[in-house]
């Protein structure tokens, strides 16, 4: 809760400094507000419920087999994203001059919908946290005004978010017409003691809430909207889209399907079988064909979505362990990457030939953190789909499969990229990287190398 | 004479359905709005129609969430609509192409 | 009282039988006792002030956009003072520290609005 306050708090002092023409020192005040919360967050050891607002604040007892929510795991990752992000932004946001502190403010708004949408113990808060993540989420990709892209990408988020969002609500209503309660323990109590009953109302609630839920993360058969945004918007909204809320959407979704409903697993496991799959071979496949770097990493995010959902498939009890590494491994990657796209303004793969030439560092952070989203070893990423792999092994042999060969095809295109920038001929003027951008840079790097050296801290940890 | 909770169920499932064919259907992107704001409707007449078959007052509540959460999507929504307008001097969400696989 | 033998209707339509014919008697005698005028400028569409001419779509300021729109978000916030008022009693001090805490954080939104001058209607 304290993390919460502190957050929305920073938020508000932050949205009335852009009124005081204090912009120089919104960035400094940002990062050091997330840094004081960060430090707030890893002392999160007190674990109580809060009643009164629905949040989960502690470990429940039949969340002791699921701890993926003790506020460690998840909103940590959560934080440091966001923190990254936010010293992304000293270069990210130069093409919204005027409206600095106000980005800030909304992506601060953003992030406090991210941590309720995974620590929520009723589901009122899972609807809320959703909205007050996905809300200001909608200006930040419409946020670039003069460009058309970014208009359109703003509209169609809107529009496919609020359509989504009434799916989601209306199987809460659902399956609150069936239990009687919007509480997460409650309903686990029923889906408990009602193994045997067939109850219709309560199995399209949860359908209805899957259609909801799938299209936030933008997973087949709902990802059509995925590759449009992502490539819309702001390069650096993206990568607070593909980074903070993902995870936040994928805590929700872990949360729901492997936490409340983890009993009627045998009735809706395949059907995320099937998803992963299909979303795994889709972006993947659909990756290798496109020429701007931008919308290759959107398709790329939709085949992580994919490799991700096998463990909501998989439902057993290892699996928040590594779910948190490989999202941890896949957020670090992510940022690298976009602040390497922020830095040069360019999206084509053109753009990136002979980047090697072009500024070393830049093709360093590329080529360690592509091949950490391709999984080579000894990289984070690597740690992440071993982890992740052998976790659902037991129960779904082929999926695991198609995994592995799907991501053989992902090596393909992110090699792609690196041979280009190192190999091929380009421009050659040289490109000033500013000193933050440096700094977030080398941070994800050193940060893929260690988890992937040492899993165990995030393992344990979460 | 009371009104059973299935009727109640069927009234706002057809709403729904009103409402997502609205939007699978209807191209302008204000109806796209409207037809939205009846999906989220429907779903405050379950939640409400629900509350009060279970007489408890959680549903309620809810509504009331939703209906604040809709206000302010309807807010964001709307501006980016007028921001579109300016720049596209249309509102029909076919002619938005530009971004395509 | 409450016999429901058609006799207990005959007020209503008693006063049905008044309230229409007294609509058609002053439907019928208006246009028999009021002057009567007739040319061109009486079978013109009624337009107020200066004449129309141009596109009916004029170009409408941003403003009245952004102020209805701000009207119905705080117009809507209202509702959470609803179970507040019913609960205003059992709810004790910690709820009025809750609603005053909801309070302040709309009071910083509306004074955000007012400062970014979305509000101002001559600049």
């Amino acid at each position: 809760m304290k993390l919460l306050i502190g957050l929305s708090v920073l938020a508000v002092i932050t949205m009335m400094m852009g009124l005081f023409k204090s912009r120089k020192i919104v960035l400094p005040v940002v990062v050091l507000g997330l840094l004081g919360l960060l430090y707030i967050a890893s002392g999160y050891g007190c674990y109580c419920e809060d009643k009164m607002f629905g949040m989960y604040i502690n470990e429940h007892q039949f969340l002791k087999m699921f701890d993926i929510n003790k506020n460690s795991g998840l909103v940590g990752l959560i934080m440091i994203s966001g923190l990254l992000i936010t010293i992304l932004a000293h270069k990210g946001f130069n093409y919204t001059e005027n409206h600095r502190a106000d980005m800030h403010a909304l992506m601060l708004f953003s992030m406090c919908g991210a941590v309720i949408a995974v620590s929520y113990t009723n589901l009122l808060m899972l609807f809320l946290g959703i909205e007050i993540m996905s809300i200001p989420l909608y200006i930040m990709a419409g946020s670039n005004k003069h460009d058309s892209s970014s208009n359109e990408s703003g509209l169609k988020y809107f529009l496919l978010g609020a359509f989504a969002t009434g799916f989601l609500l209306f199987g809460l209503a659902l399956i609150y017409g069936a239990t009687g309660s919007f509480n997460v323990n409650q309903i686990y109590n029923y889906t408990h003691n009602q193994l045997n009953v067939s109850g219709g109302i309560f199995k399209m609630g949860i359908v209805f809430t899957m259609v909801g839920l799938v299209f936030k993360i933008g997973a087949a058969p709902f990802h059509f909207w995925t590759p449009d945004v992502y490539s819309g918007a702001p390069s650096i909204i993206t990568s607070f889209m593909s980074t903070v809320v993902k995870i936040a959407g994928f805590g929700a979704l872990i949360f729901f399907f492997n936490g409340v409903l983890h009993p009627m697993g045998a009735e809706w496991g395949k059907t995320f079988a099937i998803i992963s799959a299909a979303t795994m071979i889709l972006g993947n496949v659909t990756a290798v064909y496109q020429i701007s770097l931008k919308r290759m990493l959107a398709w790329s995010s939709v085949a992580h979505a994919g490799y991700l959902l096998m463990t909501v498939a998989a439902n057993g009890n290892n699996v928040p362990k590594a779910v948190v590494l490989y999202l941890a491994a896949y957020s670090l990657a992510s940022i690298a990457t976009f602040a390497v796209l922020i830095t040069t303004g360019k999206e084509n793969f053109e753009d990136y030939n002979g980047l090697g030439k072009r500024n070393k560092w830049l093709a360093i952070g590329l080529t360690i953190s592509l091949l950490s989203l391709a999984g080579v070893p000894p990289l984070a990423g690597f740690m992440g789909k071993y982890y992740l792999f052998t976790t659902v092994y037991e129960q779904y042999p082929w999926l695991v499969i198609v995994a592995i060969c799907t991501s053989a095809i992902s090596i393909y295109y992110y090699l792609k990229t690196i041979i280009a920038a190192w190999f091929k001929k380009g421009s050659e003027d040289a490109i000033q990287v500013p000193l933050s951008t440096v700094f977030v840079i080398l941070v994800c790097i050193l940060g893929l190398i260690a988890l992937g050296l040492m899993p165990q801290v995030v393992l344990d940890l979460a | 004479m009371k009104v059973p909770i299935e009727h109640y169920i069927l009234l706002s499932t057809v709403l729904f359905c009103i409402g997502v064919m609205g939007v699978l259907l209807r191209r302008n992107a204000i109806i796209l709005l409207m037809c939205v704001e009846i999906m989220l409707n429907a779903v405050n007449l379950l939640m409400a129609s629900f509350s009060t078959y279970h007489g408890d007052a959680a549903g309620q509540i809810f509504v009331f969430f939703i209906m604040v959460v809709a206000a302010a999507e309807v807010a964001v929504g709307l501006a980016l609509i007028v921001m579109i307008y300016r720049n596209f001097k249309t509102t029909d969400i076919n002619l938005f192409n530009k971004l395509k696989w | 009282m409450l016999d429901s033998s058609s006799s207990s209707y005959m007020p209503i339509v008693l006063q049905s039988i008044v309230a229409l014919g007294f609509v058609g008697l002053v439907l019928v005698l208006v246009p028999m006792l009021g002057p009567k005028s007739k040319g061109s400028t009486k079978t013109d569409n009624f337009e107020c002030g200066i004449e129309a001419q141009g596109d009916a779509r004029v170009k409408f300021s941003v403003k009245y956009f952004l102020t209805a729109i701000l009207f119905v978000l705080f117009d809507v916030e209202v509702i959470f003072f609803y179970p507040y008022a019913v609960n205003f009693k059992s709810l004790g001090s910690p709820g009025f520290l809750a609603v005053v805490m909801f309070v302040a954080f709309f009071l910083i939104g509306f004074f955000y609005v007012l400062k970014k001058g979305a509000l101002e209607w001559e600049k």
